[in-house]
């Protein structure tokens, strides 16, 4: 999970019905099943009671991901969180896992483009423990040097590990060559020479400027009672002081005035594909249409690509998914070649369906399958506290967590030629990046 | 039947859980074993299921075959063609998936509850009536062959299936590559096939395991119209695998591969049955050398002292057979024989020493703490009892766990340690582009 470059796109937002109020800044909204007040530090806080297993999520979203990063420092975020398992004075390093692993506790973290976020999910009764540990590292994490200069390798294996895997390479020139002036452009990760360079001061200096209350968001899902889950959010958290809040991100990507190409070309056997599409930011109105063509297109073996790609025997696996991110993202699709089979026959292939969806709107039945899937991936997510608290934190990290309450009934909306609509706007040749994996032989 | 109570309500009291209702097992006349487990919290159903089918059967000159079967199940049945099966599935926003493993082929599902009912008789269908057609063959060929070609270019992969091959004598069903090579899928033909599923795939060597919004009363009844005149197998395969002792000797082995930035050092040794006694023993001796935790003998010294690795795990994998232990991590080309050496370092210290009372305690305290954790889920419930029932371990399993855990003493994790972990003859391979002045030290 460390270090992932995936988004939540359709499917995780697809995950989970979650009825919310309005929103509402210091006011608890009991509206639905889930609760969300906001601390007078500024910490937002967001319960939902699930009682089917004895079980709780707690979850910590700070908003600040490789987004917020500039040339010179990419990867500090991920640095960062490598970081915050190394200590404070109250838990001495390796302390923080000893603690939660005895407590039986599943826990990890990860950085992406918009977020750094922490979790754990535990035993129910055992809740306080990782509110106790998520408040004392918001406020309190040593970040020592020698932690750092040893946590270096470890970090450098992770990037070696990223770059033998072809589908993490095709992924990280997609955006550099997508995004020129967003921060997008870089991997989560980090460019490997900025990772080298970053000064233990610098983590330090980016960790009090990001992690404070009012940049982070508490999620608390599972067998709990609202009241007392609040008041052991308000013990942990409340005493930690608001901070200066970051300064926005204000680099907007320039439009794209012509398809880009890009080749990557490295020992092996298999050719992959794989093309982004510009599409808005995940707020924007246009994204239910891209969503739902995202799974006529490339989700299941009912789809487009899958029938004419795969049943057509001139590719192994073939996707597509409309991929959103807090600004700006891409819509992806991506092929592997069968034996034989020449990359230029993929992308002809690939293209003419694209084509044939601005041209013709899908059926209505394509579409009825469409929102079917997404609905019922709503209702599945439902029997895991986990997602369910995933899906909250992401969407209240990024915008609002009460985005879902309105989403299914804005996929329900979407007719066949909203589909036709967004394609011809989004899936053009001159709005398009695309990636090529071509082996060669040594 | 303990619906999603209204949130707010206040009160902390203890409800009712699905967890706490037992499960349901019925066999029907065929040998078909069905279980059941009640949660009505939300209205879906998740199913997990095996046959007895896997990488195990594949004749030594077809490995690849069990997959290459499992990989026909969706392709097409006398019914329905691929297209109608994934269409009769995702209308309803349904999932059937099957996955080729050593020794099983595993069934997993999710549904709407209301659904169930189609979804069993698709799966009954998928798995009676594969049509085998020239065509779709040809179409899997094509994609495990690309999936072979992946692999080997994986150095993960390719250190741990050189290392099972150097640990398992060439006759032996775990040396041989559950996803086939290129020669050997190439060479299967439809009557292969059919030939396998013939003789592998009846009631008898099935179980399905369904948890969610199910009533047992009443959900047997469509499992029933779709599997109870399935033809029990009359002479089903034995399914047990031969015991392998270790090699004489330590055998290593370095797989030179090209633009690599990571050497992958895999060392395995031979390890036990999840049926044997000292399963439960041997499951904490490796939690505290590598299994998954971030604070494991393994991950303390090779990561946070050493710094050499991003994670590196040990693995029990305890089946029907002794499967390998095995321990594997990626590194630097640069840090590979250190690496490699300071692996075996803690395994020689755990085979000495054995775990302290404290590492023990941790070890029991988390087991027992995560297992609640991992069935959070009907997936993951449903799991557990497909396991029960594949070792024998009865539908009280769930429930014994923890005092099963708790009754392990220091006595037993050391004498699992002494007893496995020995270094006399193991097996170690690295994978990568491993620096070219050492490279002549093939197969010491």
């Amino acid at each position: 999970m460390r270090g992932s470059r995936r988004v939540e796109g359709v499917r995780a937002r697809a995950k989970a019905e979650v009825r919310a109020g309005e929103m509402a800044a210091a006011a608890d909204v009991s509206t639905g099943g889930v609760h969300e007040t906001v601390l007078e530090n500024g910490l937002t806080v967001l319960i939902q009671e699930v009682h089917v297993a004895p079980v709780v999520s707690f979850m910590i979203w700070y908003k600040v991901g490789s987004r917020n990063e500039s040339a010179g420092w990419t990867g500090i975020s991920h640095l960062l969180e490598h970081m915050m398992f190394k200590g404070t004075p109250r838990h001495g390093k390796g302390e923080i896992a000893r603690l939660l692993q005895r407590n039986g506790a599943s826990f990890n973290a990860g950085t992406s483009l918009d977020y750094t976020n922490y979790y754990e999910v535990l035993a129910a009764d055992r809740l306080e423990l990782a509110m106790e540990i998520e408040a004392d590292r918001m406020a309190n994490a040593l970040i020592p040097e020698e932690e750092h200069r040893l946590e270096m390798t470890v970090v450098r294996s992770e990037l070696e590990r990223n770059e033998d895997n072809p589908h993490r390479a095709l992924y990280q020139d997609l955006f550099a060559q997508a995004f020129e002036a967003h921060p997008y452009h870089w991997p989560t990760i980090g460019w490997r020479t900025d990772v080298e360079a970053i000064r233990t001061e610098q983590i330090r200096e980016y960790y009090k400027s990001h992690y404070m209350p009012n940049n982070a968001v508490a999620v608390v899902v599972g067998d709990v009672d609202r009241e007392r889950a609040l008041a052991m959010v308000e013990k942990h958290f409340g005493g930690i002081e608001r901070g200066v809040e970051p300064l926005p991100v204000v680099t907007v990507e320039p439009p794209q005035l012509g398809e880009r190409r890009f080749k990557i070309q490295k020992p092996g056997d298999t050719r992959y594909l794989m093309v982004g599409w510009r599409n808005p930011e995940l707020i924007h109105a246009d994204n239910y249409a891209l969503d739902v063509l995202g799974i006529i297109l490339g989700h299941g073996k009912t789809s487009r690509l899958y029938q004419s790609l795969v049943e057509g025997k001139l590719a192994t696996e073939a996707e597509a998914q409309n991929e959103t991110a807090r600004d700006p993202f891409l819509f992806i699709a991506q092929a592997t070649a069968a034996p034989g089979i020449r990359l230029e026959q993929l992308e002809e292939s690939l293209f003419g369906q694209t084509e044939r969806l601005m041209s013709e709107p899908p059926s209505a039945l394509e579409i009825a399958r469409a929102r079917k899937q997404i609905q019922a991936s709503f209702v599945y997510s439902r029997d895991s506290i986990r997602s369910l608290a995933q899906q909250l934190g992401y969407y209240e990290a990024v915008g609002s967590y009460t985005y879902l309450d309105t989403y299914l009934d804005r996929i329900a909306a979407v007719r066949p030629e909203d589909v036709s609509r967004v394609a011809r706007q989004y899936l053009s040749e001159r709005n398009r990046t695309v990636g090529l994996y071509e082996p060669i032989s040594e | 039947m303990n619906r999603y109570p209204s949130s707010g309500s206040g009160t902390a009291v203890a409800r009712p859980s699905a967890r706490t209702v037992r499960p349901t097992r019925v066999e029907l006349p065929n040998g078909l074993v069905v279980i059941f487990q009640e949660n009505h919290a939300n209205p879906t159903v998740a199913i997990q299921g095996l046959v007895k089918a896997g990488a195990i059967f594949d004749p030594a000159p077809r490995s690849g075959l069990s997959r290459f079967v499992s990989a026909m199940l969706d392709r097409g049945t006398t019914k329905r063609t691929a297209f109608q099966q994934a269409d009769a599935l995702e209308t309803l926003g349904a999932s059937i998936h099957f996955e080729g493993g050593p020794e099983t082929i595993g069934i997993s599902a999710n549904m709407l509850s209301e659904d169930t009912g189609t979804v069993l008789e698709v799966l009954a269908d998928a798995l009676r009536n594969p049509s085998f057609t020239p065509d779709q063959i040809e179409k899997a060929r094509d994609e495990m062959l690309v999936r072979v070609k992946i692999s080997n270019e994986n150095t993960a992969y390719v250190a741990t299936r050189t290392a099972n091959e150097l640990l398992y004598p060439p006759e032996h069903p775990y040396h041989r590559p559950p996803l086939g090579t290129e020669p050997t899928l190439r060479a299967v033909t439809r009557e292969d096939l059919q030939a396998f599923h013939a003789s592998h795939y009846g009631p008898n060597t099935a179980v399905l395991v369904l948890v969610g919004d199910v009533d047992p009363e009443s959900t047997l009844e469509p499992v029933k119209r779709v599997l109870l005149d399935w033809r029990k197998l009359h002479a089903p395969p034995p399914f047990s695998v031969p015991r392998a002792g270790p090699p004489e000797r330590p055998r290593r082995r370095v797989v030179a591969m090209k633009g690599k930035s990571q050497v992958d050092v895999a060392a395995a040794l031979p390890g036990i049955a999840r049926t044997d006694p000292e399963y439960y023993a041997a499951m904490i001796m490796n939690y505290v050398l590598g299994g998954g935790s971030l604070s494991s003998r393994l991950m303390d010294q090779l990561r946070d002292k050493m710094g050499l690795v991003y994670g590196v795990y040990s693995n029990l994998h305890a089946g029907i057979g002794a499967g390998p232990i095995q321990v594997r991590a990626g590194t630097n080309p640069a840090n590979a024989d250190r690496t490699a050496e300071a692996m075996l370092a803690e395994v020689r210290r755990m085979h000495e020493e054995g775990p302290t009372e404290a590492e023990l305690e941790e070890a029991v305290s988390y087991l027992t703490g995560v297992f609640p954790v991992r069935m959070e889920t009907n997936a993951g419930v449903a799991s557990q009892l497909l396991g029960a029932e594949l070792y024998g371990l009865g539908m009280d399993y769930i429930e014994r766990y923890p005092g099963i855990l708790r009754g392990i003493r220091i006595e037993h994790v050391r004498d699992a340690s002494r007893k496995h972990l020995s270094l006399d003859g193991y097996a170690l391979a690295m994978a990568g582009s491993y620096p070219e002045t050492t490279e002549a030290r093939r197969d010491a």
